[in-house]
């Protein structure tokens, strides 16, 4: 037996927990330490004896906040002395414990948990119990936290409420001053226009990584220019912090915001970054309506506009429709020269939908981002928190799936970027087809009337598609379902094209006792 | 600077963090039961908190809760059950119908593996650590380590040859 294996023998027996999260809190508890609410909403771990004299000091704190938040308020100056500072800056050591929350968050980026929330196999090592609050950015006119932590390579991470976040490596001393929103730029796109107006720039979050810059302004194209608050933090994150919305009425046009500079003490400029905005060299033509009747229960998209895909691009086209998509995230659905036969397994609506297989606790699994709406000729859509490089893009109809299922249990349209994408279409299919057989009507007397079905009771009753298994680890010919049972529990397996096992193990009760598919296929 | 106590605590806050449930995994198949294995994680990270002091940092300090984690398991294990409570071969039985039968070969092999062998399987499979973690938390040379796996390896093999033939 080799270590693979047994390590596949071993994943089959394995209690994953995957559902458990743990409780610090408790740990703590159990430890003689106790959690304290500390001032904002943070926590704070102190001895059980230190309790009560702590607690009247965070008090004396709170109030002491209070009333200094209720001073600048009552002269009228609270927000204006915050604009006025323009670079505010935090010690990290003495900010703000990050809420249990946060730090949560910060620990599962290594783990990419929940599905979406960090790229698969993006695993900064953020130290999440150092993460700290230091302050706050104003994101759409809302006042929004941020949160940082170190992480163990030197760099850090950062989250800012209900918004994004990042990660960043370490800097060495001798690095130019630098000003990163490379990756931060929000833009809207209307892939009906073909003018410059079709890219209009949202917005902005980006750090700034050096001590030296002590101004940040944003430099529109017109010549105007506007300072922008930013938070600057102590070692180790020693990196500044900034976001800004752009005006509605500054969006687009030669009033659009062109460069963000940094500025040192002595008013030079030290580090700039271009807020470059993508040129849309062709005019798509407008989407059509749907037939009368069709795709009531589903979304239109009406006027929706979607960020332009970045480079570099990923393509693939199959059955007469071409996807791009973008780093950005943002797809490009043209669906203008797709095959009559499969347009007609999708006019009752669909899905968009693009995925990223990553591991997750050592199994394989696709993060999926998908949008329902009816059939249109062009599609432009961003997929969040799906990474910067896709694995694969699909359309899946409503036309109801029944076992055997059309086109092998496959999309009606699949278009793989690589070969992991590939692979997950083919084990998808797969598993989708067991599954949507598994529930069948059809097997129910399989299900639930043991003894074991003869090979020719199977053929009569389910055709060519099942062959009995000789045995409980026989594997069954490509593109069949095998079946097997012992008088208590009945084994279906299939073998993906790809060469994946697949199966599903029911017991005497009819209910399914161990199943490997559930993450393939959202059949329950 | 903060206390060096502080500083151990955060960081075995960042282990319990990033690898809680791996723990759970590892002592899940050690003990048996989930809920006999959240009780022995949670009391191993409260036990490296209240010994933190002691931690010399010879060793890394996740190996160092590995290996308090396995002599917990194994101690519990040791003690006297209630009569309710299974023998030692717990610790590879099913909690309830959760696993197909055709993999209770497996089990049986695995439960009758020596203890050693038994928890590095464990730890190389449920946990992912290579073989000189495994060392530094069995406290045992890195080559006996690949030794004992090849063993435990062979003995499953000989026992699922044995049953599939």
């Amino acid at each position: 037996m080799t270590e693979s294996e047994l390590t596949t023998a071993l994943d089959v027996l394995v209690d994953r927990c995957d559902d458990e999260h743990g409780d610090w809190a408790d740990v703590l508890g159990r430890a003689g330490l106790v959690l304290e609410p500390a001032a904002g909403g943070a926590l704070a771990v102190l001895p059980r004896s230190r309790r009560r004299t702590t607690q009247r000091r965070i008090g004396l704190v709170a109030l002491a906040a209070v009333l200094l938040g209720v001073a600048l308020v009552a002269t009228g100056f609270a927000r204006d002395a915050l604009s006025l500072l323009g670079r505010i800056d935090v010690d990290f050591r003495s900010s703000e414990p990050a809420p249990e929350v946060v730090r949560w968050g910060f620990a599962n980026l290594a783990t990419g948990e929940p599905p979406g929330f960090a790229p698969p196999g993006f695993a900064p090592r953020a130290i999440a119990s150092q993460a700290r609050t230091v302050g706050t950015l104003r994101v759409d006119g809302q006042n929004r936290t941020i949160w940082v932590a170190p992480t163990r390579r030197g760099g850090f991470c950062y989250a800012v409420e209900d918004s994004l976040g990042s990660c960043a490596p370490r800097v060495s001393p001798r690095a130019l001053p630098r000003i990163d929103a490379s990756h931060d730029v929000s833009f809207d796109f209307d892939p009906r226009r073909g003018t410059p107006d079709a890219v209009r720039i949202l917005g902005s979050e980006g750090i700034v990584v050096s001590d030296e810059v002590e101004r940040l302004t944003v430099e529109f194209a017109d010549g105007v220019s506007e300072d922008l608050d930013f938070v600057y933090v102590s070692p180790p994150i020693d990196a500044g912090f900034f976001a800004y919305t752009v005006p509605a009425e500054r969006r687009s046009g030669p009033g659009r915001p062109r460069l963000i500079v940094g500025r040192n003490r002595a008013g030079e400029v030290v580090a700039r970054q271009r807020l470059d905005v993508p040129t849309v060299t062709r005019t798509l033509p407008p989407r059509f309506a749907p037939p009368p009747g069709r795709g009531s229960t589903t979304r239109r998209i009406r006027g929706r506009t979607s960020p332009l895909p970045s480079a570099p691009l990923q393509r693939g086209e199959a059955h007469g429709v071409s996807i791009i998509a973008g780093t950005n995230g943002s797809v490009l659905f043209d669906l203008r020269g797709i095959t009559p036969e499969r347009r007609a397994m999708l006019e009752n609506g669909l899905t968009y939908a693009c995925f990223k297989v990553g591991v997750r606790h050592g199994v394989t699994h696709a993060y999926r981002n998908g949008v329902s709406a009816e059939l249109q000729p062009t599609l432009g859509w961003r997929f969040d928190r799906l990474g910067t490089s896709l694995d694969g893009c699909y359309l899946a109809g409503y036309y109801g799936h029944r076992w055997p299922g059309k086109l092998d249990n496959h999309h009606v349209v699949e278009v793989s970027f690589t070969e992991a994408g590939r692979r997950h279409f083919e084990d998808s299919a797969a598993a989708f087809g067991l599954a949507l057989f598994a529930r069948s009507p059809a097997t129910f007397r399989l299900r639930r009337q043991p003894p074991p079905l003869t090979a020719d009771e199977l053929r009569r009753e389910f055709g060519s598609r099942i062959a009995a298994l000789p045995s409980r680890n026989a594997l069954p010919p490509r593109g069949m379902i095998g079946y097997w049972a012992d008088g208590s529990d009945v084994l279906l397996r299939r073998v993906s094209s790809s060469g994946r096992r697949l199966e599903i193990v029911i017991g005497a009760n009819g209910g399914v006792r161990s199943e490997n598919i559930r993450h393939l296929t959202r059949v329950e | 600077m903060p206390p060096r106590s502080d500083l151990l605590l955060g960081e075995i806050e960042d282990v319990y963090r990033h690898q809680y449930r791996k723990f759970l995994r590892v002592a899940r198949a050690m003990l048996g039961d989930r809920e006999r294995a959240r009780d022995a994680v949670q009391e191993t990270f409260a036990r490296a908190i209240r010994s933190r002091s002691v931690f010399r940092g010879e060793g890394s300090l996740e190996g160092w809760v590995w290996r308090m984690l396995t002599n917990h398991c194994l101690d519990l294990l040791r003690a006297p059950q209630p009569a309710a409570a299974s023998n030692r071969d717990v610790a590879t039985l099913p909690a309830r119908n959760d696993h197909p039968l055709e993999h209770a070969e497996l089990r049986a092999a695995i439960a009758a593996l020596p203890e050693q062998q038994r928890t590095m399987v464990f730890l190389r499979h449920y946990a992912d650590l290579d073989y000189e973690a495994i060392a530094e938390v069995t406290g045992v040379a890195r080559g006996t380590v690949a030794a004992t796996l090849h063993a435990a390896r062979a003995s499953l093999q000989r026992t699922m040859e044995g049953s599939t033939a």
